[in-house]
């Protein structure tokens, strides 16, 4: 049976990070799935979903509840990851990469830089492109600056391995998944 | 094979339990961790035999002849 | 054994209002040790109604104004209840019956929920986590072991877990205090705990992927074997070794008994002695000396020269547990004691019984199966306990001279030996007769039993176990004993006689010691003694005797106190002589010495059957939660000590 359990992603209430084997499917925007879940995901209870290399995101439609619908989008989600040639994903490393490296600023990786008096904000540029802006301390102590982004480059690396640092231009570093274009 | 068929040091995976169990022991053997799937080494036998000691993970746990036989298990090897 | 509690009554009528919290978790994931850091030592214990099940129950404040409530539950591996422990933790936590029918009366329903979670057995505790859920109560994890986990080389992201089990996770280590300060801190704010988006799976097969996919998640590295465990049970389990080891450590427990405690003993007896002579000199209203010196200083002083031997024993017992030692001694015996239907924690249970039945019958605790507990429960009364001694000293002293051998050996150290083996012997034969009857239908809880590592003893945990056993014994002795004491004082020294009756009896009321002899022969106690003759005459006891066990009845020390007063009023210079010069008054065998070997004899197995011990009766039915077990306990007790006193009689007659 495979592996999986939900996690709570922490500013949006409608959606879910099922953490799943790493390698169960290639990264990107999932534009159909089958069986039961590309159902709930065709007739828009499921608004949106979304793979990173180790997780699925999915979104749930606004009127309804996880609690409610949450043991049956598992049980639809294990059957269709049985059959993981069967999903149509698109690919789109600009939108992973900024939704992964939001949720890692949403929580502890971004609670550390606040902590230490920084500040920072992501923004998807275009397809490919993330771009992340430190401010804060981390303008001010180049040191500071050194260690949160490397922080942070870390922890983004653990979740997308094919991370790669695109410019780095003072405390503004754009990044983006693979070769970085397209 | 089962459990109790385990000499010193070897070890096994666990297949599951005996038809003769009844099901309240199945579940506490569950509970305790010695699941299907799971590698069991032997560890040690009381001097006088019975108990005896394996190995489950990270924890050891004393069993008696009489449960070892109900856990039917493979070579680990 | 291991709950380091006060006695006390289970009530909670005190607690309704405060928020409540109950303690969830497997047996071996530290509970006692986190209920005891929370609630100090100032829990309840009682008795879940119906069952014989402990139930703790303790208070602590979680920031500086809230007082809670903190529940501890049984241990339990799942909520697939196998045994009347699980079943309880079932009940409590099952919030629909609380709401549909109202047979919780007596069971507190839980506002929110600390499950403990060992670091080191995370892989199988997760499974709990997962039912738990489905009662819908708040959950908090308490995490254990953590310190355990690091030094086995294992690894765990604490902040992945909060993630994955989406309910606050917070680490506790034993011995450290920040852990439950952040606990205490957190409990404060249960009502804003957090909860998992989706509930786990509980299905067997699906909870197993769940568990994998969480542990995966937070890095979790199962720790290494415990080697230093692991060396040190390849000597202490060794089959030659380790059982000579164990052989050795029996012998030395048993040794204290007698030889390290002396020393300590004889402090105590010098004290009393001074107290004695002060009373004597300066309390010159005769009644009351005579009060204070023999009810209070002879009864209460006669029993506390015990102590220093029973704190000993109480040390060394919770020592032995802190290591972890007992359970590899249950694991040693368990075979012996399967022989009698039981399992080796029982052993632990009845050595225990050796220092006082009380903390070994809360012993008993630690035996899963209901039907063990109470077989052995039955059983541990008869393991001879620390009252006995100052009874068998006396008798035996009696019967041999101080110097008598047998062969090589001490005749007195002999005949103690022989009175331990048959105490042992004993209370294994009864607590398999009882396992017996009890195992007829039903199913057979498989035995199964961790080893948990060694550990350095937590010297909290010591004293608090300690305490707890010691402050048992002198709630006896203050209570039970002294009241016994004073009563027989006053009913051995009532009806007054006037001068005229004495002197008209042919006593010489110029002499103190007529004068005393004769209250005491015409006074209340002795009708009582002589009512009860035809019981007892069979095994050679005359109305004095008698006395003595009716007395002893609240606590075998007592005979000792009454005996010493009746010989005091005969000979008030050398009591101890008076009592082997004692002779029957009347009847048939009048004229015999009283204390003779048949007689001595019969004493002896009287006291080695008879269950003569408040303390141990009102012990026996707070756990076994009824009566019956102790009133059952009584009757078979009486009937086994008459019958094998009478026995015994007959035999020594015919051949000493």
């Amino acid at each position: 049976m495979i592996a999986l359990h939900a996690e709570r992603v922490a500013a949006d209430p409608q959606a879910v990070r099922w953490v799943v084997p790493a390698g169960s499917l290639p990264a990107g925007r999932i534009h159909s799935a089958p069986g039961r879940l590309g159902e709930l995901l065709a007739d828009g209870s499921l608004s949106a979903g979304l793979v990173e290399s180790t997780a699925v995101w999915l979104w749930l439609r606004d009127d309804l509840s996880w609690a409610a619908h949450g043991t049956a989008v598992q049980a639809a989600l294990r059957a269709a990851l049985d059959v993981p040639n069967d999903w149509i994903i698109e690919p789109a490393p600009g939108e992973v990469l900024a939704r992964v490296t939001t949720d890692l600023l949403d929580g502890s990786v971004g609670d550390f830089i606040r902590s230490h008096g920084g500040s920072v904000s992501v923004q998807q540029m275009g397809p490919d492109l993330v771009s992340v802006q430190l401010g804060g301390a981390c303008e001010h102590c180049p040191a500071a600056g050194q260690t949160l982004r490397s922080k942070l480059m870390d922890e983004l690396r653990r979740r997308c391995p094919d991370l790669t640092e695109v410019d780095r231009d003072g405390t503004e570093l754009t990044l983006a998944l693979g070769s970085g274009r397209g | 094979m089962t459990l109790a068929d385990l000499d010193r040091g070897k070890r096994a995976i666990v297949l599951g339990y005996s038809d003769v169990v009844e099901p309240s022991t199945a579940r506490r053997l569950f509970d305790l961790g010695l699941a299907p799937g799971v590698e069991v080494t032997m560890i040690r036998r009381a001097p006088l035999g019975d108990p005896v000691i394996f190995g489950v993970g990270d924890y050891e746990i004393a069993l008696r002849g009489v449960q070892a036989r109900c856990i039917t298990a493979k070579p680990a090897d | 054994m291991g709950h380091a509690h006060h006695g006390g009554g289970g009530s909670t009528t005190a607690n309704i209002g405060l928020k409540r919290f109950a303690v969830v978790g497997s047996p071996n994931s530290g509970k006692t040790t986190l209920f005891n850091a929370l609630t100090g030592l100032h829990a309840k214990t009682g008795n879940y109604p119906g069952v014989t099940v402990a139930r703790f129950e303790g208070r602590t404040r979680v920031d500086d104004r809230d007082t809670v409530v903190v529940e501890d539950l049984p241990g339990a591996y799942s909520l697939d209840p196998i045994s009347p422990d699980e079943q309880i933790v079932v009940d409590v936590l099952d919030t629909d019956q609380h709401r549909a029918n109202h047979r919780s009366v007596g069971l507190g329903v839980p506002d929110a929920l600390l499950v403990l979670l060992n670091a080191t057995t995370l892989r199988r505790s997760l499974g709990l986590i997962a039912q738990v859920h489905q009662t819908g109560l708040p959950i908090c994890v308490v995490l254990t072991f953590t310190d355990d986990l690091a030094r086995r080389r294992g690894r765990l992201d604490i902040a992945a877990l909060t993630r994955a089990l989406g309910v606050p996770v917070v680490p506790v280590v034993a011995g450290h205090r920040d852990g439950v300060a952040d606990l205490r801190q957190v409990m404060a704010e249960s009502d804003s705990w957090s909860t998992p988006v989706v509930a786990p799976p509980t299905d067997p097969a699906e909870v197993t992927a769940w568990i994998e996919s969480v542990l995966a998640s937070c890095d979790y590295q199962v720790p290494e074997v415990d080697h230093r465990t692991r060396r040190i049970d390849a000597v202490m389990l060794h089959p030659v070794i380790g059982t000579a080891i164990f052989a050795v450590t029996m012998f030395l427990f048993f040794q204290t008994i007698f030889t390290v405690a002396a020393p300590l003993q004889g402090y105590v007896e010098a004290g009393f002695g001074w107290l004695g002579d002060l009373v004597a000199a300066r309390v010159h209203i005769p009644w009351l000396s005579g009060f204070l010196s023999q009810a209070v200083i002879g009864g209460v002083g006669s029993v506390l020269v015990f102590l220093p031997q029973i704190v000993l024993l109480f040390v060394l017992i919770a020592l032995l547990e802190g290591t972890g030692y007992l359970a590899r001694a249950a694991f040693l015996m368990d075979r012996v004691m399967a022989r009698a239907g039981l399992e080796g924690r029982a052993f632990v249970a009845l050595l225990s019984s050796v220092a006082c039945a009380i903390p070994g019958i809360m012993a008993t605790r630690s035996l899963p199966s209901a039907k063990d507990r109470l077989a052995t429960m039955m059983g541990a009364p008869l393991m001879t306990c620390s009252a006995r001694l100052p009874v068998y000293i006396l008798l035996v002293s009696i019967l041999l001279p101080a110097g008598s051998r047998i062969g090589p050996f001490s005749g007195r150290g002999v005949v103690m030996f022989a009175l331990y083996l048959m105490g042992a012997v004993s209370a294994m034969l009864v607590a398999a007769v009882f396992k017996k009857l009890s195992s007829r239908g039903g199913p057979v809880l498989p035995f199964y039993m961790e080893m948990p590592p060694y550990q350095v003893p937590r010297l909290k945990n010591v004293a608090a176990e300690v305490w707890t056993a010691v402050s048992a014994f002198l709630r006896k002795v203050t209570s039970i004993i002294m009241t016994a004491t004073v009563v027989l004082w006053v009913l051995l020294n009532l009806p007054l006689r006037g001068d005229a009756e004495m002197t008209a009896a042919g006593v010489d009321t110029g002499s103190e010691t007529a004068v005393a002899a004769y209250v005491i022969d015409h006074s209340y106690a002795a009708s009582v003694g002589k009512a009860v003759e035809p019981v007892f005459a069979p095994l050679g006891f005359d109305w004095r005797i008698n006395i003595g066990i009716l007395s002893s009845l609240a606590a075998r020390e007592v005979f000792v106190a009454t005996l010493g007063q009746v010989a005091a009023a005969e000979n008030p210079e050398e009591p101890a002589a008076a009592l082997t010069e004692m002779r029957v008054q009347d009847g048939p065998q009048a004229g015999r010495l009283l204390f003779d070997a048949p007689t001595i004899a019969a004493l002896l197995v009287f006291f080695m059957y008879a269950l003569q011990c408040m303390s141990t009766v009102g012990v026996m039915r707070r756990e076994s939660g009824s009566w019956k077990w102790p009133a059952i306990a009584f009757g078979y007790m009486f009937v086994l000590a008459w019958v094998l006193a009478l026995a015994a009689r007959t035999v020594v007659a015919a051949l000493w």
